[in-house]
Parts: structure tokens; sequence; C-alpha cells
């Protein structure tokens, strides 16, 4: 299955100039830039000192291929370029930042399992069927692909699955042993 | 695209148009656009050179001098590849995806796609001295 391309930048300033200038606590700004999102913490609401905004947060489309292609220090000047036409404050007060692009993280295939309906009609019950000593759960097992919501119900899932599979079978034991 | 195909972006491409609404007074600046023509577009990538396509796109995975990279998914390396040598292949693998490999048919035009299969097939230790046609490209189309 291809694994759905995404990307996020973490800004750090040396303030909080979007609570402070322009009384914005938390929440998110969507964009029509290639960041597409800037994501203000919602946390520490008023303190002084620095503070980290998620600078971008692309996925599924070509601007998370295109930052995925990027050096991570670009990525990072780029979403400093870009962010700067929302909040000028990005020109005095960015500090530092970090990228991510999850197809290029080692231990993952990419952001999300990237399903279609054919694809669904095809594998789905395959994927999820308990096969042997092989039982896997994940948002790329589940019907909310992506989302942590998919990952903790195919959780469920699969560790109910797995529980009726070990009880029948403690069931069948009994059964065996207790037959004359 | 259907919902299903979607996944988490299901949210998001029902929330672009209204963040296009709220944001586009104050989102005219495009000084941090690229002249490569990446960056251009959400929905289709619009840069038409196969080495740019290769450079802002395929190196995410492929890595710079196409040498593939290994980790939970393995990126093949392009670089001295015999699997090129069959242009078709390279064609239908772009458009359609492989294995782990997305399948980028929906964001590429027919010319784009031979554009890049071109410039891969002749670069990075690969001399195949045939070419695909944007033509081609039509016919491997699903």
């Amino acid at each position: 299955m291809p694994y759905g391309a995404a990307a996020k930048i973490g800004l750090q300033f040396k303030r909080r100039f979007w609570e402070e200038d322009e009384q914005i606590y938390g929440g998110t700004s969507y964009t029509d830039l290639p960041i597409w999102q800037l994501g203000y913490p919602n946390t520490s609401y008023g303190s002084s000192g620095k503070g980290v905004l998620l600078g971008a947060y692309v996925f599924d489309s070509p601007y998370a291929y295109e930052f995925t292609a990027l050096p991570p220090e670009d990525r990072v000047k780029k979403a400093v370029e870009y962010g700067a036409q929302i909040h000028p404050q990005y020109k005095t007060e960015y500090e530092n930042g970090i990228a991510v692009g999850w197809h290029r993280v080692p231990w993952v295939l990419g952001c999300f399992g990237r399903w279609t309906e054919e694809m669904r009609k095809q594998h789905y019950e395959n994927l999820c069927a308990i096969d042997g000593r092989i039982a896997l759960a994940g948002e790329h097992v589940s019907h909310v692909p992506a989302w942590q919501e998919g990952a903790v119900l195919s959780s469920l899932d699969a560790i109910s699955r797995l529980h009726r599979r070990v009880v029948a079978s403690r069931a069948c034991h009994r059964n065996v042993r207790e037959s004359p | 695209m259907s919902p299903e195909r979607q996944g988490k972006p299901v949210v998001a491409w029902r929330s672009i148009p209204l963040a296009i609404f709220l944001t586009g007074a104050i989102t005219s600046g495009t000084g941090a656009q690229s002249s490569d023509g990446s960056f251009m577009s959400p929905l289709r990538f619009i840069q038409r050179d196969g080495e740019v396509i290769y450079r802002t796109v395929c190196q995410g995975c492929h890595m710079s001098g196409a040498q593939g990279a290994v980790g939970a998914g393995a990126y093949p390396a392009l670089a001295n590849d015999p699997k090129l040598a069959a242009a078709g292949y390279s064609v239908l693998v772009v458009v359609n995806g492989s294995k782990d490999m997305p399948p980028f048919g929906t964001l590429v035009d027919d010319g784009q796609v031979a554009a890049v299969v071109n410039y891969v097939r002749s670069h990075f230790g690969n001399s195949y001295p045939d070419t695909v046609s944007p033509a081609e490209v039509r016919s491997a189309r699903p």
C-alpha cells in the first residue's frame, strides 16, 4: 500500500507575538499558501519568552512532496518566507526551526495508508484478518486513515478479535479435555 | 477524488475554500514562490522540466543522487538501474505507483511524466538512448 506524503515544520520565535500583538490564543490559521496551516500553541497562554508555532502542515498534495524533496534547512527557510506573509513579525522574531518529511522518517513508510475504494474491496478484509501469529492494527487497518481515531479503533477491534479467538480456543481445549 | 481515497484530507479540502476566502486579503504577496515551478499549486505539479521535476518531487524519496534509501520502506535506487531499460515500465510506475510508491498519474500530465522518465533514464549513470513521448504515456494510463 502506498503511504501519503506529509510535512510538518516547527518554528521557534523570540516571543509569542501572535498573543502579544494579535490576540491569537491557540487554534489554526488556514492559508492558501504552500504551508497551508499555522498552528498556535494551545498551552501556556500569556507566558513570556520564546514560543513555537506549527509553521507548516501539508499532506497528500504536491506541496507535501515538494517540502519532502527539500533539505530540512530549506524546508524551514520556505516556511519562514511564506509565514512572514501572514505574520510580518517573523522577520524580526524568528530564531530557528525543525522540519519533518514523513517519507524520510526511517521507521515509517510515510504519513498514512492511502486507500482507494478499489483497494479496500480487494484487500481490506485480508489485511484485518488474523493470520497465524500475525494481527495488524493501526490507522492503515482502519476506515479512518491518518487519524489517531483510526489507530485506536483499529487496536480495539484487533484486541477484541484476538480475545474472542483466544477464549474460543480455550473453550475448545476444555471441551476436548472434559470429553470422555 | 473520492472521500475514501482522501483519508485525512477530507477535512482539509472542505476547509480550504473557506480558508482562501478568509485569508485572501492578506496573502496576496507571492514573494516566496519558487521560480522553478514548485510550490505553485495544491492540486497539480506545475514544473515541466525533467530535471526540475526530479529535484523538486522524486528526490524526496529516491534521494538527490538517485541512490535510493532504506528505512521501514525501501526506496529503490534509480541510479545505474537496469529496470529502466524498458521505458514503458518506468512510465507505468510513475503513473500508477508500485508497492509503497504512490501513484502520480492524477498530479502530472503526460508531458511531465515523459520529461521526468526521459531525464532519469539519461542521468544518474543511466544512458538509455530511446525516449518516451507524451502519447506513449497517455496509452499507459488506466
